[in-house]
Protein backbone atom coordinates (compact mmCIF):
# COMPACT_ATOMS: atom_id res chain seq x y z
CA UNK A 1 0.00 0.00 0.00
CA UNK A 2 1.45 3.31 -1.07
CA UNK A 3 2.64 5.64 1.63
CA UNK A 4 2.36 9.40 1.23
CA UNK A 5 4.61 11.75 3.17
CA UNK A 6 1.74 13.92 4.27
CA UNK A 7 -1.96 14.53 3.88
CA UNK A 8 -1.71 17.18 1.22
CA UNK A 9 0.52 15.08 -1.05
CA UNK A 10 -2.11 12.43 -0.75
CA UNK A 11 -4.95 14.80 -1.50
CA UNK A 12 -3.17 16.27 -4.50
CA UNK A 13 -2.43 12.82 -5.83
CA UNK A 14 -6.12 12.13 -5.60
CA UNK A 15 -7.11 15.40 -7.26
CA UNK A 16 -4.69 14.94 -10.14
CA UNK A 17 -5.95 11.46 -10.85
CA UNK A 18 -2.78 9.63 -9.86
CA UNK A 19 -4.45 7.09 -7.62
CA UNK A 20 -5.35 3.53 -8.40
CA UNK A 21 -8.86 2.31 -7.61
CA UNK A 22 -7.54 0.71 -4.47
CA UNK A 23 -5.85 3.89 -3.33
CA UNK A 24 -9.01 5.87 -4.00
CA UNK A 25 -10.91 3.47 -1.83
CA UNK A 26 -8.44 3.98 0.98
CA UNK A 27 -8.67 7.71 0.41
CA UNK A 28 -12.44 7.71 0.78
CA UNK A 29 -12.08 5.89 4.04
CA UNK A 30 -9.72 8.58 5.22
CA UNK A 31 -12.25 11.24 4.20
CA UNK A 32 -15.03 9.59 6.12
CA UNK A 33 -12.87 9.25 9.19
CA UNK A 34 -13.21 12.84 10.47
CA UNK A 35 -14.59 16.32 9.90
CA UNK A 36 -11.10 17.77 9.84
CA UNK A 37 -10.13 15.49 7.00
CA UNK A 38 -13.15 16.51 5.04
CA UNK A 39 -12.55 20.19 5.69
CA UNK A 40 -8.92 19.90 4.59
CA UNK A 41 -10.10 18.18 1.47
CA UNK A 42 -12.76 20.80 0.80
CA UNK A 43 -10.21 23.57 0.98
CA UNK A 44 -7.70 21.73 -1.16
CA UNK A 45 -10.33 20.92 -3.75
CA UNK A 46 -11.44 24.54 -3.81
CA UNK A 47 -7.90 25.71 -4.45
CA UNK A 48 -7.43 23.04 -7.08
CA UNK A 49 -10.54 24.13 -8.89
CA UNK A 50 -9.58 27.79 -8.65
CA UNK A 51 -6.17 27.26 -10.18
CA UNK A 52 -7.35 27.63 -13.73
CA UNK A 53 -6.15 31.12 -14.64
CA UNK A 54 -3.57 30.98 -17.42
CA UNK A 55 -1.70 33.94 -18.68
CA UNK A 56 -1.39 34.24 -22.40
CA UNK A 57 1.19 36.37 -24.16
CA UNK A 58 -0.89 36.88 -27.28
CA UNK A 59 1.99 37.52 -29.60
CA UNK A 60 0.72 38.97 -32.83
CA UNK A 61 3.16 37.41 -35.20
CA UNK A 62 6.41 35.62 -35.17
CA UNK A 63 8.18 37.42 -38.01
CA UNK A 64 9.99 39.79 -35.73
CA UNK A 65 10.84 36.94 -33.42
CA UNK A 66 12.26 34.96 -36.30
CA UNK A 67 14.53 37.87 -37.31
CA UNK A 68 15.63 38.22 -33.73
CA UNK A 69 16.40 34.52 -33.63
CA UNK A 70 18.51 34.68 -36.79
CA UNK A 71 20.43 37.58 -35.32
CA UNK A 72 21.15 35.76 -32.10
CA UNK A 73 22.01 32.57 -33.86
CA UNK A 74 24.61 34.27 -36.01
CA UNK A 75 25.99 36.24 -33.08
CA UNK A 76 27.03 33.16 -31.15
CA UNK A 77 29.26 32.11 -34.00
CA UNK A 78 31.25 35.35 -33.67
CA UNK A 79 35.00 35.44 -33.23
CA UNK A 80 36.49 35.21 -29.78
CA UNK A 81 38.74 38.05 -28.77
CA UNK A 82 41.21 38.68 -26.00
CA UNK A 83 39.85 40.27 -22.91
CA UNK A 84 41.35 42.78 -20.51
CA UNK A 85 40.18 42.14 -16.99
CA UNK A 86 39.88 44.41 -14.05
CA UNK A 87 42.66 43.50 -11.64
CA UNK A 88 43.33 44.24 -8.00
CA UNK A 89 46.41 46.34 -7.25
CA UNK A 90 49.61 44.33 -7.14
CA UNK A 91 48.31 41.27 -8.91
CA UNK A 92 49.92 40.36 -12.21
CA UNK A 93 47.85 40.92 -15.31
CA UNK A 94 46.37 37.84 -16.83
CA UNK A 95 48.15 36.73 -19.99
CA UNK A 96 46.94 35.93 -23.51
CA UNK A 97 43.36 34.89 -23.37
CA UNK A 98 42.61 33.46 -26.73
CA UNK A 99 39.87 31.21 -25.51
CA UNK A 100 37.68 33.43 -23.41
CA UNK A 101 34.30 34.36 -24.82
CA UNK A 102 32.86 37.49 -23.28
CA UNK A 103 29.39 38.43 -24.39
CA UNK A 104 27.58 41.32 -22.76
CA UNK A 105 23.84 40.83 -22.94
CA UNK A 106 20.96 43.01 -21.83
CA UNK A 107 20.77 41.13 -18.60
CA UNK A 108 24.44 40.79 -17.67
CA UNK A 109 27.71 39.09 -18.52
CA UNK A 110 28.50 35.59 -19.67
CA UNK A 111 31.87 33.93 -19.20
CA UNK A 112 33.05 30.66 -20.69
CA UNK A 113 36.12 28.53 -20.19
CA UNK A 114 36.98 26.24 -23.09
CA UNK A 115 39.99 23.98 -22.66
CA UNK A 116 41.81 26.08 -20.10
CA UNK A 117 41.02 27.17 -16.58
CA UNK A 118 39.99 30.81 -16.56
CA UNK A 119 40.21 33.29 -13.74
CA UNK A 120 37.66 36.07 -13.84
CA UNK A 121 37.00 39.20 -11.80
CA UNK A 122 33.32 39.95 -11.42
CA UNK A 123 32.14 43.56 -11.29
CA UNK A 124 31.82 43.38 -7.51
CA UNK A 125 35.51 42.39 -7.20
CA UNK A 126 34.72 38.77 -6.45
CA UNK A 127 37.10 36.38 -8.12
CA UNK A 128 36.05 33.20 -9.90
CA UNK A 129 38.04 30.38 -11.46
CA UNK A 130 36.13 28.52 -14.16
CA UNK A 131 37.07 24.94 -14.92
CA UNK A 132 37.41 23.76 -18.50
CA UNK A 133 34.13 23.49 -20.36
CA UNK A 134 32.24 25.57 -17.82
CA UNK A 135 30.12 28.65 -18.17
CA UNK A 136 29.07 31.40 -15.81
CA UNK A 137 26.49 34.19 -16.16
CA UNK A 138 26.49 37.27 -13.97
CA UNK A 139 23.39 39.35 -13.50
CA UNK A 140 23.91 43.09 -13.44
CA UNK A 141 20.46 44.22 -12.38
CA UNK A 142 21.23 46.95 -9.86
CA UNK A 143 17.66 47.24 -8.70
CA UNK A 144 17.82 43.92 -6.93
CA UNK A 145 19.61 43.63 -3.66
CA UNK A 146 21.59 40.59 -4.69
CA UNK A 147 24.58 39.55 -6.70
CA UNK A 148 23.49 36.64 -8.89
CA UNK A 149 25.44 34.09 -10.79
CA UNK A 150 24.29 31.12 -12.87
CA UNK A 151 26.80 28.29 -13.18
CA UNK A 152 27.02 25.42 -15.61
CA UNK A 153 30.02 23.18 -14.79
CA UNK A 154 32.59 23.84 -12.07
CA UNK A 155 33.89 27.02 -10.49
CA UNK A 156 35.81 28.15 -7.43
CA UNK A 157 34.55 31.37 -5.92
CA UNK A 158 36.29 33.99 -3.78
CA UNK A 159 33.45 36.28 -2.95
CA UNK A 160 34.06 39.89 -1.96
CA UNK A 161 32.35 40.72 1.30
CA UNK A 162 29.18 42.75 1.04
CA UNK A 163 26.86 42.14 3.93
CA UNK A 164 24.12 44.14 2.27
CA UNK A 165 24.05 42.08 -0.88
CA UNK A 166 24.08 38.31 -0.62
CA UNK A 167 25.96 36.51 -3.38
CA UNK A 168 23.83 33.84 -4.97
CA UNK A 169 25.00 30.98 -7.16
CA UNK A 170 22.36 29.01 -9.02
CA UNK A 171 23.53 25.71 -10.41
CA UNK A 172 21.24 22.94 -11.59
CA UNK A 173 18.88 22.11 -8.79
CA UNK A 174 20.42 24.14 -6.03
CA UNK A 175 20.96 27.72 -4.96
CA UNK A 176 24.01 28.73 -2.92
CA UNK A 177 23.90 31.96 -0.89
CA UNK A 178 26.96 33.51 0.69
CA UNK A 179 27.99 36.77 2.26
CA UNK A 180 31.71 36.68 1.65
CA UNK A 181 33.74 33.55 1.43
CA UNK A 182 35.65 30.97 -0.65
CA UNK A 183 34.07 27.82 -1.94
CA UNK A 184 33.89 25.39 -4.84
CA UNK A 185 30.77 24.46 -6.78
CA UNK A 186 30.72 21.52 -9.15
CA UNK A 187 27.66 20.58 -11.16
CA UNK A 188 27.74 17.49 -13.32
CA UNK A 189 25.10 15.25 -14.82
CA UNK A 190 24.44 13.36 -11.61
CA UNK A 191 25.06 15.66 -8.71
CA UNK A 192 25.95 19.05 -7.44
CA UNK A 193 28.82 19.37 -4.95
CA UNK A 194 29.59 22.42 -2.84
CA UNK A 195 32.75 22.54 -0.70
CA UNK A 196 33.68 25.47 1.53
CA UNK A 197 37.23 26.70 2.05
CA UNK A 198 36.33 29.70 4.14
CA UNK A 199 33.25 31.46 5.44
CA UNK A 200 29.66 30.31 5.64
CA UNK A 201 27.59 29.12 2.73
CA UNK A 202 23.92 28.16 2.58
CA UNK A 203 22.81 25.58 0.05
CA UNK A 204 19.14 25.21 -0.84
CA UNK A 205 18.12 22.27 -2.98
CA UNK A 206 15.42 22.11 -5.58
CA UNK A 207 13.04 20.63 -3.02
CA UNK A 208 13.79 23.50 -0.63
CA UNK A 209 15.94 21.50 1.75
CA UNK A 210 18.48 23.85 3.32
CA UNK A 211 21.90 23.25 4.77
CA UNK A 212 24.58 25.58 6.16
CA UNK A 213 28.19 24.78 5.43
CA UNK A 214 31.32 26.01 7.12
CA UNK A 215 35.02 25.62 6.52
CA UNK A 216 35.87 22.18 5.17
CA UNK A 217 32.22 21.16 4.99
CA UNK A 218 30.93 19.70 1.80
CA UNK A 219 27.40 19.07 0.52
CA UNK A 220 26.33 16.75 -2.27
CA UNK A 221 22.92 17.43 -3.79
CA UNK A 222 21.20 14.70 -5.80
CA UNK A 223 17.56 14.56 -6.85
CA UNK A 224 16.70 17.20 -4.32
CA UNK A 225 18.35 15.46 -1.38
CA UNK A 226 21.35 16.94 0.37
CA UNK A 227 24.07 14.89 2.06
CA UNK A 228 26.84 16.61 3.99
CA UNK A 229 30.39 15.51 4.65
CA UNK A 230 33.93 16.78 5.04
CA UNK A 231 36.50 17.95 2.54
CA UNK A 232 40.09 18.95 3.24
CA UNK A 233 40.99 22.48 2.27
CA UNK A 234 43.97 21.43 0.23
CA UNK A 235 41.67 19.42 -2.05
CA UNK A 236 39.07 22.13 -2.56
CA UNK A 237 39.51 23.75 -5.94
CA UNK A 238 42.73 21.86 -6.59
CA UNK A 239 41.71 21.52 -10.27
CA UNK A 240 42.69 25.16 -10.68
CA UNK A 241 46.31 24.07 -10.85
CA UNK A 242 45.70 21.95 -13.95
CA UNK A 243 45.03 23.20 -17.47
CA UNK A 244 45.80 26.63 -16.18
CA UNK A 245 48.58 28.51 -17.96
CA UNK A 246 48.49 31.18 -15.29
CA UNK A 247 49.18 28.64 -12.56
CA UNK A 248 51.98 27.05 -14.58
CA UNK A 249 53.60 30.40 -15.10
CA UNK A 250 53.37 31.20 -11.41
CA UNK A 251 55.15 28.00 -10.51
CA UNK A 252 57.97 28.63 -12.92
CA UNK A 253 58.47 32.33 -12.32
CA UNK A 254 58.35 32.69 -8.58
CA UNK A 255 60.41 35.84 -8.64
CA UNK A 256 57.83 37.64 -10.70
CA UNK A 257 55.13 37.11 -8.13
CA UNK A 258 56.90 37.96 -4.95
CA UNK A 259 56.86 41.66 -4.20
CA UNK A 260 59.62 42.80 -1.89
CA UNK A 261 59.91 45.91 0.21
CA UNK A 262 63.16 46.23 2.09
CA UNK A 263 64.57 48.83 4.49
CA UNK A 264 67.89 49.18 6.07
CA UNK A 265 68.51 51.07 9.23
CA UNK A 266 70.89 51.30 12.11
CA UNK A 267 69.32 50.56 15.45
CA UNK A 268 70.15 52.20 18.75
CA UNK A 269 73.27 50.22 19.29
CA UNK A 270 74.32 50.89 15.73
CA UNK A 271 73.62 47.47 14.40
CA UNK A 272 72.36 47.30 10.86
CA UNK A 273 68.93 45.86 10.60
CA UNK A 274 67.55 44.71 7.28
CA UNK A 275 63.84 44.33 7.41
CA UNK A 276 60.98 44.17 5.02
CA UNK A 277 57.97 42.37 3.73
CA UNK A 278 57.35 39.88 1.01
CA UNK A 279 53.93 39.72 -0.63
CA UNK A 280 52.79 36.85 -2.77
CA UNK A 281 50.91 38.33 -5.67
CA UNK A 282 50.21 35.03 -7.41
CA UNK A 283 46.65 33.76 -7.69
CA UNK A 284 47.08 30.11 -6.78
CA UNK A 285 50.66 29.24 -5.96
CA UNK A 286 52.19 29.10 -2.50
CA UNK A 287 55.89 29.79 -2.25
CA UNK A 288 58.31 28.60 0.39
CA UNK A 289 62.04 28.49 1.08
CA UNK A 290 62.40 31.99 -0.24
CA UNK A 291 65.98 33.19 -0.31
CA UNK A 292 66.81 36.89 -0.25
CA UNK A 293 70.18 38.08 -1.30
CA UNK A 294 71.25 41.30 0.39
CA UNK A 295 74.28 43.10 -0.96
CA UNK A 296 75.79 45.85 1.12
CA UNK A 297 78.69 48.20 1.14
CA UNK A 298 81.23 47.85 3.92
CA UNK A 299 83.76 50.33 5.04
CA UNK A 300 86.56 50.89 2.62
CA UNK A 301 84.23 50.21 -0.28
CA UNK A 302 84.09 46.44 -0.07
CA UNK A 303 80.83 44.78 -0.71
CA UNK A 304 79.43 42.07 1.41
CA UNK A 305 76.69 39.60 0.88
CA UNK A 306 74.25 38.01 3.22
CA UNK A 307 71.40 35.68 2.56
CA UNK A 308 68.11 35.57 4.37
CA UNK A 309 66.07 32.42 4.06
CA UNK A 310 62.41 32.34 4.90
CA UNK A 311 61.27 28.81 5.18
CA UNK A 312 57.66 29.51 6.00
CA UNK A 313 54.98 29.03 3.37
CA UNK A 314 53.52 32.11 1.81
CA UNK A 315 50.11 31.48 0.29
CA UNK A 316 48.62 33.63 -2.47
CA UNK A 317 47.79 37.12 -1.27
CA UNK A 318 49.71 36.73 1.98
CA UNK A 319 52.53 38.91 3.28
CA UNK A 320 55.40 37.85 5.52
CA UNK A 321 57.86 39.97 7.45
CA UNK A 322 61.55 39.34 7.67
CA UNK A 323 64.38 40.83 9.61
CA UNK A 324 68.10 40.27 9.91
CA UNK A 325 70.71 41.93 12.02
CA UNK A 326 74.30 42.37 11.03
CA UNK A 327 77.20 42.30 13.46
CA UNK A 328 78.51 45.64 12.36
CA UNK A 329 78.19 47.84 15.38
CA UNK A 330 81.40 49.57 14.73
CA UNK A 331 81.12 50.19 11.04
CA UNK A 332 79.08 52.35 8.75
CA UNK A 333 77.42 50.04 6.33
CA UNK A 334 74.70 50.70 3.88
CA UNK A 335 72.53 48.46 1.80
CA UNK A 336 72.97 48.23 -1.89
CA UNK A 337 70.24 45.88 -2.83
CA UNK A 338 67.96 43.30 -1.44
CA UNK A 339 66.69 40.92 -4.06
CA UNK A 340 64.81 37.70 -4.06
CA UNK A 341 67.20 35.11 -5.31
CA UNK A 342 65.07 32.00 -5.36
CA UNK A 343 61.87 30.48 -4.13
CA UNK A 344 60.18 27.13 -4.30
CA UNK A 345 56.66 26.66 -5.50
CA UNK A 346 54.64 23.81 -4.15
CA UNK B 1 20.39 22.14 -44.45
CA UNK B 2 19.40 18.72 -45.67
CA UNK B 3 15.70 18.14 -45.37
CA UNK B 4 14.36 14.68 -44.79
CA UNK B 5 11.08 13.63 -46.25
CA UNK B 6 8.27 14.21 -43.80
CA UNK B 7 10.32 16.36 -41.47
CA UNK B 8 9.99 20.12 -41.38
CA UNK B 9 12.78 22.60 -41.68
CA UNK B 10 13.89 24.77 -38.81
CA UNK B 11 11.98 27.87 -39.77
CA UNK B 12 8.73 25.97 -40.11
CA UNK B 13 9.16 24.55 -36.66
CA UNK B 14 9.97 27.97 -35.26
CA UNK B 15 6.84 29.51 -36.76
CA UNK B 16 4.65 26.65 -35.65
CA UNK B 17 5.73 26.57 -32.04
CA UNK B 18 6.76 30.13 -31.30
CA UNK B 19 3.39 31.38 -30.03
CA UNK B 20 2.40 28.33 -27.97
CA UNK B 21 5.83 28.28 -26.35
CA UNK B 22 5.55 31.99 -25.56
CA UNK B 23 2.21 31.39 -23.90
CA UNK B 24 3.64 28.50 -21.94
CA UNK B 25 6.66 30.52 -20.79
CA UNK B 26 4.58 33.59 -20.01
CA UNK B 27 2.20 31.55 -17.92
CA UNK B 28 5.11 30.40 -15.80
CA UNK B 29 7.21 33.55 -15.68
CA UNK B 30 4.55 36.26 -16.00
CA UNK B 31 7.12 38.56 -17.55
CA UNK B 32 6.70 39.28 -21.25
CA UNK B 33 10.33 40.01 -22.09
CA UNK B 34 11.64 37.14 -20.05
CA UNK B 35 9.15 34.79 -21.67
CA UNK B 36 10.16 35.81 -25.17
CA UNK B 37 13.84 35.60 -24.26
CA UNK B 38 13.29 32.12 -22.87
CA UNK B 39 11.68 30.96 -26.08
CA UNK B 40 14.57 32.38 -28.07
CA UNK B 41 16.91 30.42 -25.78
CA UNK B 42 14.97 27.25 -26.45
CA UNK B 43 15.22 27.64 -30.19
CA UNK B 44 18.88 28.56 -29.99
CA UNK B 45 19.48 25.39 -28.06
CA UNK B 46 17.53 23.42 -30.64
CA UNK B 47 19.62 24.99 -33.35
CA UNK B 48 22.80 24.00 -31.56
CA UNK B 49 21.56 20.43 -31.29
CA UNK B 50 19.82 20.23 -34.61
CA UNK B 51 21.98 17.36 -35.83
CA UNK B 52 20.95 15.18 -32.92
CA UNK B 53 17.27 16.03 -32.80
CA UNK B 54 14.66 14.64 -35.14
CA UNK B 55 12.55 17.40 -36.59
CA UNK B 56 9.38 15.35 -36.71
CA UNK B 57 6.44 15.00 -34.36
CA UNK B 58 8.57 14.33 -31.34
CA UNK B 59 9.96 17.84 -31.62
CA UNK B 60 7.04 19.06 -29.56
CA UNK B 61 8.18 17.05 -26.58
CA UNK B 62 11.75 18.28 -26.97
CA UNK B 63 10.67 21.92 -27.15
CA UNK B 64 8.30 21.55 -24.24
CA UNK B 65 10.94 19.95 -22.08
CA UNK B 66 13.58 22.52 -23.02
CA UNK B 67 11.11 25.32 -22.31
CA UNK B 68 10.34 23.84 -18.89
CA UNK B 69 14.02 23.74 -18.00
CA UNK B 70 14.68 27.24 -19.26
CA UNK B 71 11.70 28.63 -17.39
CA UNK B 72 12.71 26.86 -14.22
CA UNK B 73 16.19 28.35 -14.48
CA UNK B 74 14.76 31.79 -14.99
CA UNK B 75 12.41 31.38 -12.07
CA UNK B 76 15.41 30.73 -9.89
CA UNK B 77 17.74 33.21 -11.47
CA UNK B 78 15.31 36.10 -11.59
CA UNK B 79 14.05 36.00 -8.07
CA UNK B 80 11.44 38.67 -7.88
CA UNK B 81 7.92 38.52 -6.59
CA UNK B 82 5.70 38.33 -9.60
CA UNK B 83 2.60 40.46 -9.43
CA UNK B 84 -0.50 40.10 -11.50
CA UNK B 85 -0.30 42.44 -14.45
CA UNK B 86 -4.03 42.88 -14.78
CA UNK B 87 -6.11 42.72 -11.68
CA UNK B 88 -9.28 44.50 -10.82
CA UNK B 89 -12.61 43.78 -9.25
CA UNK B 90 -14.20 45.17 -12.34
CA UNK B 91 -13.40 41.87 -13.97
CA UNK B 92 -15.54 40.18 -11.37
CA UNK B 93 -18.51 42.41 -11.97
CA UNK B 94 -18.52 41.29 -15.55
CA UNK B 95 -19.69 37.80 -14.68
CA UNK B 96 -23.34 37.05 -14.95
CA UNK B 97 -23.98 34.77 -12.03
CA UNK B 98 -23.19 35.88 -8.52
CA UNK B 99 -22.00 32.47 -7.48
CA UNK B 100 -19.47 32.51 -10.28
CA UNK B 101 -18.32 35.93 -9.11
CA UNK B 102 -17.29 34.73 -5.69
CA UNK B 103 -15.23 32.06 -7.30
CA UNK B 104 -13.58 34.47 -9.71
CA UNK B 105 -12.15 36.49 -6.82
CA UNK B 106 -10.70 33.29 -5.45
CA UNK B 107 -9.28 32.40 -8.83
CA UNK B 108 -7.42 35.66 -9.05
CA UNK B 109 -6.10 35.30 -5.54
CA UNK B 110 -5.08 31.75 -6.22
CA UNK B 111 -3.21 32.72 -9.34
CA UNK B 112 -1.43 35.40 -7.35
CA UNK B 113 -0.50 32.82 -4.72
CA UNK B 114 0.73 30.37 -7.35
CA UNK B 115 3.10 33.02 -8.63
CA UNK B 116 4.64 33.23 -5.18
CA UNK B 117 5.47 29.54 -4.94
CA UNK B 118 9.15 28.54 -4.94
CA UNK B 119 10.48 27.84 -8.46
CA UNK B 120 10.43 24.07 -8.64
CA UNK B 121 7.22 23.83 -6.66
CA UNK B 122 5.49 26.25 -9.02
CA UNK B 123 6.73 24.38 -12.06
CA UNK B 124 5.47 21.06 -10.78
CA UNK B 125 2.10 22.47 -9.80
CA UNK B 126 1.50 24.22 -13.11
CA UNK B 127 2.59 21.22 -15.14
CA UNK B 128 0.17 19.06 -13.24
CA UNK B 129 -2.80 21.29 -12.78
CA UNK B 130 -2.68 23.33 -15.97
CA UNK B 131 -0.74 21.28 -18.48
CA UNK B 132 -2.40 18.10 -17.29
CA UNK B 133 0.81 16.11 -17.07
CA UNK B 134 0.92 12.90 -15.07
CA UNK B 135 3.43 12.67 -12.25
CA UNK B 136 5.78 10.43 -14.17
CA UNK B 137 5.65 12.82 -17.12
CA UNK B 138 6.50 15.76 -14.87
CA UNK B 139 9.35 13.75 -13.38
CA UNK B 140 10.73 13.00 -16.82
CA UNK B 141 10.38 16.59 -17.98
CA UNK B 142 12.19 18.08 -15.02
CA UNK B 143 14.64 15.24 -14.36
CA UNK B 144 13.40 14.63 -10.85
CA UNK B 145 11.89 11.62 -9.12
CA UNK B 146 8.17 10.89 -8.96
CA UNK B 147 8.45 11.04 -5.20
CA UNK B 148 9.75 14.58 -5.44
CA UNK B 149 6.85 15.50 -7.71
CA UNK B 150 4.44 14.05 -5.18
CA UNK B 151 6.02 15.98 -2.34
CA UNK B 152 6.20 19.20 -4.30
CA UNK B 153 2.50 18.96 -5.06
CA UNK B 154 1.84 18.60 -1.34
CA UNK B 155 4.08 21.57 -0.58
CA UNK B 156 2.28 23.62 -3.21
CA UNK B 157 -1.12 22.96 -1.70
CA UNK B 158 0.17 23.68 1.76
CA UNK B 159 1.58 27.06 0.78
CA UNK B 160 -1.47 27.94 -1.25
CA UNK B 161 -3.72 27.02 1.60
CA UNK B 162 -1.75 29.26 3.95
CA UNK B 163 -1.88 32.17 1.55
CA UNK B 164 -5.53 31.74 0.72
CA UNK B 165 -6.92 30.88 4.15
CA UNK B 166 -9.16 33.93 4.46
CA UNK B 167 -10.65 33.34 1.04
CA UNK B 168 -11.53 29.72 1.47
CA UNK B 169 -14.17 30.04 4.11
CA UNK B 170 -17.74 29.55 3.03
CA UNK B 171 -18.64 32.92 4.55
CA UNK B 172 -16.17 34.73 2.37
CA UNK B 173 -17.54 33.19 -0.78
CA UNK B 174 -21.06 34.15 0.18
CA UNK B 175 -20.16 37.74 1.04
CA UNK B 176 -18.07 38.19 -2.11
CA UNK B 177 -20.95 36.95 -4.16
CA UNK B 178 -23.30 39.31 -2.38
CA UNK B 179 -21.09 42.36 -2.91
CA UNK B 180 -20.85 41.65 -6.59
CA UNK B 181 -24.57 41.19 -6.77
CA UNK B 182 -24.98 44.70 -5.38
CA UNK B 183 -22.51 46.15 -7.84
CA UNK B 184 -24.23 44.37 -10.67
CA UNK B 185 -27.58 45.68 -9.61
CA UNK B 186 -26.19 49.17 -9.28
CA UNK B 187 -24.68 49.15 -12.74
CA UNK B 188 -27.65 47.78 -14.56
Amino acid sequence: MKKYDNELSRITAFLSGEMTAEEKQSFNEWLNASDINRETFREAKLIWESSGIRYSLQEKNEDMAWSEFIEKRDQTKSIQFPLLLKVAAGVALLVTLTYIVFRPTEKGLIFQAMDQVKMIYLPDSSRVWLNTGSQLSWSQDKSRNERSVLLDGEAYFEVAKDSLKPFIVSAGEAVVTVLGTSFNVNMDAERLTVAVAEGVVAVVSGSDERVELRKEDEAVVTSGEIRTGKSEIKNIGVWRQLNNPQAAMERENALRFLANTAHWKKNRINMSVVQGTLTNTATLTTYSNIVLKVTYKKQRGDTGLIRITLDEEVPPGATVNYQKRLLDILSATEMLSAEIESAEAE
Amino acid sequence: MVQEKGSKNFEQIFREYYKPLCDFAYNILHDKDLAKDSVQEVFLKLWKNREQVEMGDSIKHYLFKAASHTCLNHLRFNRKIIRLENNSLFQIAAYSTTEEAGYKELELRTREAIDKLPPKCKMVYLLSRQEGLKYNEIAETLNISVKTVENQMGIALEKLRNDLKPFLSREFLAIAAFVVYLVYEFLS
